[in-house]
């Protein structure tokens, strides 16, 4: 859906130099974007559209580890989606976890979901994962960005063993034992081999 | 607990980091049918978009197909999101609300509980040197005051990768404000392959929880919100950058 999106910005960009020499780039305010805005913007905004704007101060947490592509680059690249899944789950997870401290909660008990989540992704790539979760609610969200936008969300309430997997554009299926989970897996690498 | 912006008021910038901008409408339903066909036809009949219907996870979306309008419909929230270049000011996205007041009739909904404004800004960086590190744009860009009370400079730097977001609630307690809240996210996204490179997110969110707000309401109560969301613009970046992004 975002493959359009991914052009340069035609007007002349702005600098600011801070006194350290670090340059920031503003949009000039009468600049005008191609059609499809810059890449960096899309990318971000897959990070951004997860975000709980107004969660009522809950005890819904979210972390995000990502990928920035360059603004050069305007066709996504295999190399680009070089996070393994696994790893990127134990970091969201680690984050959240912290995130989840400083509210003074303990999201502990849903670390076996989020480890059985990264072992079972352990040779699949992605571009971004998000973790959202919550305690009072017992759930874990995995949210794993692949390529071809291909959105992969994993649904693991704590009491229940069973993984809704929802694979958006592609397909939904349930898992509710070993067997289904295997199947999954195989489905995600061929999801990854496929949009690449 | 008063308001820590100040009151300076929105100025035409003549650079901004400002991405997109989304208007949030929350209200209780007593109708569970969303008619998206209606408001599709409805969108591109009063907006002329070119339009597109999609699901985003449980959001119902409709968006133009060169993706800088986007409506999205859950079950008691519309939600309107216009980007950059389409938005230079707000009253660009106010032209929309017709669109979301047109979702709350179709859900029989004539009051709403909640609104908010989200204001999302991304900043890109380049560091001069690889002593430099996304700490230092950080405390360049974003005021001491935003920065602080947090764990951000606590980490090490092998924690300090790739994407990180800090969110500082505001709350304000006293009887006039005690319905609003501020929300500011700050973060940054690092390139692995170009570490010299990466970007800054700025994002202030103000809500308003209002107990049966006329729908007449909303457009003067969205923009008193957006207000708020460019003095905490402004009070969370430094007042050198700031100054730079009026030259």
């Amino acid at each position: 859906m975002n493959k359009n999106f991914r052009n340069t910005l035609k007007s002349k960009v702005a600098t600011i130099v801070t006194a350290l020499g670090i340059i920031f780039s503003p949009l000039s305010a009468d600049a005008t974007l191609t059609p499809n805005a810059d890449k960096t913007f899309c990318q971000c905004e897959q990070i951004e559209n997860v975000v709980e704007i107004n969660n009522n101060n809950d005890i819904i947490f979210e972390s995000v580890t990502t990928n920035l592509p360059t603004l050069e680059t305007t066709t996504p690249k295999a190399g680009q989606y070089n996070f393994d899944a696994s790893e990127a789950i134990n970091s969201a997870f680690r984050d959240f976890c912290a995130r989840a401290a400083r509210r003074g909660e303990s999201v502990n008990a849903l670390k076996p979901i989020a480890d059985k989540m990264a072992d079972l992704l352990s040779d699949v790539r992605v571009e971004s994962v998000v973790v959202t979760g919550s305690v009072e609610e017992e759930y874990l969200n995995i949210r794993l960005y692949m390529p071809g936008d291909v959105l992969i969300s994993l649904n693991v309430e704590e009491d229940d063993p069973e993984a809704v997997v929802n694979i958006y554009h592609k397909n939904t299926i349930m898992a509710s034992d070993e067997a289904d989970l295997n199947a999954i897996h195989k489905m995600l690498i061929s999801v990854q081999y496929s949009n690449v | 607990m008063p308001l820590p912006f100040g009151n300076p008021e929105p100025h035409a910038l003549k650079q901004t980091f400002l991405k997109d901008v989304t208007i949030v409408v929350r209200y209780d339903s007593v109708c569970d049918v969303c008619q998206s066909d209606e408001l599709t036809k409805f969108a591109n009949d009063r907006f002329n978009l070119d339009i597109f219907k999609d699901w985003q996870g449980q959001e119902e979306v409709v968006m133009s197909s060169d993706n800088l309008v986007k409506f999205s419909f859950l079950e008691n929230e519309v939600k309107i999101r216009l980007r950059f270049p389409n938005y230079k000011r707000f009253d660009d996205i106010l032209k929309f609300l017709p669109l979301a007041l047109e979702f709350l009739s179709l859900r029989k909904a004539d009051c709403v509980t909640e609104i908010a404004v989200v204001k999302y800004n991304e900043i890109n960086y380049t560091l001069p040197n690889e002593r430099l590190s996304a700490k230092d744009a950080m405390k360049d860009l974003f005021n001491d005051e935003l920065l602080k009370d947090d764990d951000i400079f606590d980490m090490s730097d092998d924690d300090f990768k790739n994407l990180s977001r800090w969110e500082k609630k505001l709350d304000f307690s006293d009887d006039e404000n005690h319905n609003l809240e501020v929300f500011i996210v700050c973060g940054f996204a690092i390139n692995p392959e170009t570490p010299n490179r990466g970007a800054l997110i700025l994002k202030p969110s103000v809500s308003y929880k209002c107990k049966d707000m006329p729908l007449v309401n909303l457009h003067d109560e969205l923009k008193k919100l957006n207000t708020i969301a460019f003095q905490a613009f402004h009070w969370s970046i430094r007042q050198e950058i700031f100054s730079k992004l009026l030259e």
